[in-house]
């Protein structure tokens, strides 16, 4: 019981950080078709507010609005600054991104340093639950986490803008013939996109060490759940974080984690050659 | 039809064409000379190399590194130099990367003809660059802690300086001490490739001689950002000792989130030092570390060491045994030299690198002759709340072990 | 027929200049462009790819390690002659292809779906390098990986030495031009051309796509391995990285400051990116990918056809007749 508890805690740690990388992610491609490759130093850049929040004194909770207002600002200033003049063109948006992520890790190792930065655990402690011992701030993360994916596929299915991106999503051309500004919603949606990831990044800080290249380790795994969950569909990006968190923390211990890591990525391939509209999709749609 | 004819003529002129000028090159190469080994010079300043990662994952541990070398140059050059000449150094990036690594390490062999180069972190660096200097006769001082002899590593060269420690120097020390003062029941969670593993086998051999046990063994992928399965499963194993060799960002990564779930077992690892500690002291506190060289260290050189670096690179600056191991090496370079009347010819001063020692900051150290890795002292210590690691137990002169590896 | 003839009789031409290297460049200068032209076949087969059939491997350098460890495993650990050891990359690497262009391109994988497929390719490779050291040598990967040298009836051709390595990296070169240019005077390239334009399109007209595109996979792994084992074969080591993430990323890089859709482009993208990145690094050991990573960003917003595509367009508005003796597309 306390093995299957742990598992199922753990998972759901893990499952909440993924998911919000994705959904940033998910919600950008979705939107402009570009694979934001730079998303992990939004995850990044959510850190480093983190540990200038806390080290400045201020309550580490304050940078829960600060990472997130931190990063629509700089991903609205990237859509504006950038992106926007490759509209027709995501192929070399996405190249961009790389190029970019080079460079912003770059920028936060001349500006923090390279070495390793700490956030305090803001609240320590662990609890039993059903015999599991589980950290009081990851059950923090995981509720946090949980009204921020809920909050933001809310927003995407309620809201005027939600309902403009879904329609832009589904047919680009006539949503312009009708009149929708797509530039401007593609600026929204961007920093929406880096918003989330700022936020993950505040929250992953405590539970990990900010340097300047972490965000690359989070990127892979939110590209691929990305993918799996089919693009531009808010719970299938969530089904794809639950697949590459949730079986990774459940396999670790019986074979291994690098055994682990490798069977679901292939995994991962699997599902996407049979379902390549996504995990929710039918099965049709040969060409994506 | 005729486009056919054409292109088939073209093809047959093409592959002779090609041929050709690969041939006529290789033949050409016979009658050049082999090589010529760098630094062979009488006069003038003599060039050292230094490569590290100075970019990427490594970089604080390579960046320290190089202000520890710097800091032996400027001391030496400040001091009238080696044999009456000035060093110059040569300052390059290796990314940690493997072929990064081999074109610098040509480059500074080939093109800067460096006497000697110093440096590198993990063991694909360390690899790389032993597949160029030694058949270009460019000594290599490397200055980290590792796995020595195991899985066919092949640190076994004249023209090879191994600085930091190898395993039976870190861990026979260490296994007895923690029989008598923790437990003996150890489960490890390491990062997963050569220097973990290397160094577990030589764990699991004193620790059974020793009637312990290792009771779990978990190897990691690089980049990991989640360790909370396994830091349950140790608490579950009920073991005394938690044994991490984990690299990098991963290992304060598992720190942090071990003391947020309280973990159980005593926490132990060959790869902790000052720099570390220094990077997230809450979550390092209690950890026992098993290096060379300690902050801590009360001698004389230790104390000079401490003053001159913080002088140059701020005050809350730390330094682990890598960096001490780049500060010795250059000083080793120049007694070797000194002691062949200040000859630059790798085969004359290579041989005299294990006649000399050297009494420094990590206390003396000298050059094994049979394996040409160091002979130096350990320390086992505990890290404070405040990040410092003062010592517990020391041993001086501990041989390095390198099975296979007679020169 | 004039492109084709100029074509081919450019690529003589760059091959028979650099036949020259070794008796104008120091042993320093050898081995960087050794190394250029191996990246360089390792360029034009991603850009075969992605130019040519519209496909972008987000993991190339998987192949281009598989390649150096198929040759390094096969001499080191197994002793096999080193001719045959470049055999079996080549045609074991094929194989490999061939089994991932049939389940992905027959099974209707596209696009991004195929280039997060081959990332994830990439890093299971990385990481199967890593951890099964047994065979890989693991994290510090195989060293003393032999030269090619070939000895077969009578004819002795040894590639060890520092010219020997580069002249192999020439006939390399050489060979994936041969290739590259078989393949776009054929109808195979408007077959490919077609496809990539058009998919639908093209398999009205009766073609099988997903054959054609698996085909072109196999050739551009082909080569991908050719050079990965010649970067071995001349290095004298295998290591992890070479299959990595971080090398792919790289690749992608030459193709596109080169500009994709040109096999002279790959080549262009890894001359400028090689010598940048040598010459930066050693001026600005501590701070270069800031610069690499800024003139990426410039080129592909400002020059987004690439250098060698900029060039061209250039070229052809000055003068209505076609100038430059390149594969364009």
């Amino acid at each position: 019981m306390e093995v299957v508890v742990s598992i199922a805690l753990n998972a759901a740690f893990l499952v909440s950080v993924v998911a919000l990388v994705a959904l940033g992610l998910g919600v950008i491609y979705g939107l402009l078709g570009v694979i934001n490759m730079a998303h992990g130093e939004f995850v990044a850049l959510g850190a480093y507010a983190a540990f200038v929040v806390t080290s400045s004194g201020a309550p580490y909770w304050l940078a829960l609005i600060v990472a997130p207002a931190v990063g629509m600002v700089a991903g609205m200033a990237l859509q504006a600054g950038l992106i926007s003049r490759l509209v027709q063109r995501p192929l070399d948006a996405i190249l961009v991104t790389l190029g970019l992520s080079l460079v912003f890790q770059q920028v936060f190792q001349a500006v923090f340093g390279p070495a390793g930065l700490t956030v305090p655990n803001p609240a320590p402690g662990t609890l039993t639950i059903l015999g599991a011992t589980f950290p009081v701030f990851r059950v923090v993360v995981i509720v946090i986490s949980a009204i921020v994916i809920v909050a933001t596929i809310l927003f995407l299915a309620k809201s005027e803008f939600g309902i403009v991106v879904r329609a832009i999503l589904q047919n680009r051309d006539a949503a312009s013939v009708n009149g929708v500004n797509s530039a401007r919603y593609s600026l929204l949606a961007f920093g929406l996109g880096a918003a989330v990831a700022a936020i993950a990044g505040a929250l992953i800080a405590p539970s990990t060490n900010v340097v300047p290249y972490m965000g690359a380790t989070y990127l892979a795994p939110a590209f691929v759940a990305v993918i799996l969950g089919g693009a531009g569909r808010p719970l299938g990006v969530l089904l794809g974080a639950a697949f590459m968190g949730g079986l990774e923390v459940a396999l670790t211990s019986y074979i291994g984690p690098t055994t682990a890591r490798a069977l679901v990525l292939i995994l991962a391939i699997i599902a996407i050659r049979l379902r390549p509209g996504g995990l929710l999709s039918e099965k049709k749609d040969r060409f994506a | 039809m005729t486009g056919n004819m054409q292109r088939r003529d073209f093809i047959r002129l093409a592959g002779g064409l090609g041929a050709a000028a690969a041939l006529s090159p290789m033949l050409a190469a016979c009658a050049t000379p082999a090589a010529a080994g760098g630094g062979g010079s009488t006069d003038g300043p003599i060039k050292l190399g230094f490569l590290s990662a100075l970019t990427g994952l490594e970089t604080i541990l390579g960046a320290t590194q190089y202000q520890c070398f710097e800091l032996a140059v400027n001391q030496i050059n400040a001091a009238g130099g080696i044999a009456g000449r000035e060093i110059t150094t040569i300052k390059e990036d290796n990314a940690a990367d493997s072929k990064q690594t081999i074109d610098k390490s040509n480059k500074l062999a080939l093109s800067d003809k460096v006497t000697a180069v110093v440096g590198l972190i993990t063991s694909i660096e360390r690899e790389a660059a032993l597949t160029v200097l030694p058949k270009n006769k460019v000594p290599l001082l490397y200055t980290t802690y590792y796995e020595g002899s195991y899985f066919d590593a092949h640190a076994c060269d004249p023209y090879y300086v191994g600085l930091g420690q190898v395993p039976n120097q870190q861990i026979d020390p260490l296994v007895p001490w923690l029989s008598d003062n923790v437990g003996s029941s150890y489960y490890i969670v390491g990062s997963d490739y050569i220097w973990p593993r290397g160094t577990s086998i030589r764990l699991a051999e004193l620790v059974e001689d020793s009637g312990g046990k290792i009771v779990g063994e978990q190897y990691f992928p690089f980049g990991t950002t989640d360790f909370s399965q396994v830091i349950r499963d140790i608490d579950s194993s009920g073991a005394d000792i938690a044994w991490v060799p984990l690299a990098g960002t991963d290992f304060l990564t598992f720190l942090n989130q071990y003391h947020q779930f309280d973990g159980k077992a005593k926490l132990v690892s060959i790869g902790m030092d000052d720099v570390f500690a220094h990077e997230n002291p809450a979550a390092a506190e209690g950890v026992i570390a098993s290096q060379a060289y300690f902050m801590s260290l009360e001698n004389d050189a230790n104390a000079k060491f401490l003053k001159a670096y913080a002088n140059d690179y701020g005050a809350d600056a730390p330094v682990n045994a890598i960096g001490v191991a780049a500060y010795n090496a250059p000083w080793l370079i120049k007694a070797a030299i000194e002691e062949v009347d200040g000859s630059t010819d790798p085969d004359k001063w290579m041989p005299a690198i294990s006649k000399v020692s050297l009494d420094g900051p990590m206390g003396v150290v000298s050059v094994d002759p049979t394996n040409q890795n160091t002979t130096q002292a350990n320390y086992i210590g505990e890290v404070a709340s405040d990040g410092s690691i003062p010592v517990i137990e020391a041993v001086q002169n501990v041989t390095p072990d390198v099975p296979g590896c007679s020169l | 027929m004039i492109a084709k003839l100029r074509a081919g009789g450019a690529g003589i031409v760059l091959v028979g200049l650099l036949a020259f290297s070794p008796f104008v460049l120091d042993l320093y200068g050898l081995s960087v462009i050794t190394y250029i032209l191996l990246y360089g076949v390792a360029a034009i087969s991603l850009q075969l790819l992605w130019g040519r059939g519209g496909q972008l491997s987000f993991g190339h350098a998987a192949f281009f390690g598989i390649g150096a460890y198929i040759y390094a495993i096969f001499t080191v650990k197994l002793q096999v002659p080193t001719p045959l050891a470049l055999l079996l990359a080549i045609t074991l690497s094929a194989l490999l292809a061939l089994i991932i262009g049939y389940f992905l391109f027959f099974g209707g994988v596209r696009a991004a779906y195929f280039s997060v497929i081959t990332l994830a390719i990439a890093l299971i490779a990385n990481q199967l390098a890593i951890s099964w050291t047994p065979v890989t040598g693991g994290n510090a990967g195989l060293i003393g990986v032999p030269g090619l040298s070939i000895n077969v009836f009578g004819l002795e051709l040894d590639f060890t030495s520092p010219v020997g390595g580069f002249s192999l990296a020439l006939i390399v070169l050489a060979v994936a031009l041969l290739v590259t240019w078989l393949i776009h005077f054929r109808r195979l390239g408007l077959i490919f051309t077609a496809i990539r334009e058009d998919e639908t399109r093209a398999a009205f007209m009766g073609y099988r796509t997903p054959a054609y595109l698996t085909a072109l996979l196999v050739i551009s792994v082909s080569l991908a391995a050719l050079a990965g084992a010649a970067f071995s074969a001349v290095s004298n080591y295998a290591a992890p990285d070479m299959l990595g993430a971080v090398l792919s990323v790289e690749m992608l890089t030459w193709v596109a400051v080169g500009g994709r859709n040109f096999v002279a482009g790959a080549l262009v993208g890894v001359v400028v990116l090689r010598l940048l990145n040598i010459q930066i690094s050693t001026i600005l050991p501590t701070s270069w990918p800031l610069i690499v990573g800024g003139f990426f960003v410039l080129v592909v917003l400002l020059v987004p056809a690439g250098l060698v595509g900029t060039f061209v367009r250039l070229a052809k508005r000055l003068r209505p007749r076609r100038l430059v003796p390149v594969e364009e597309s």
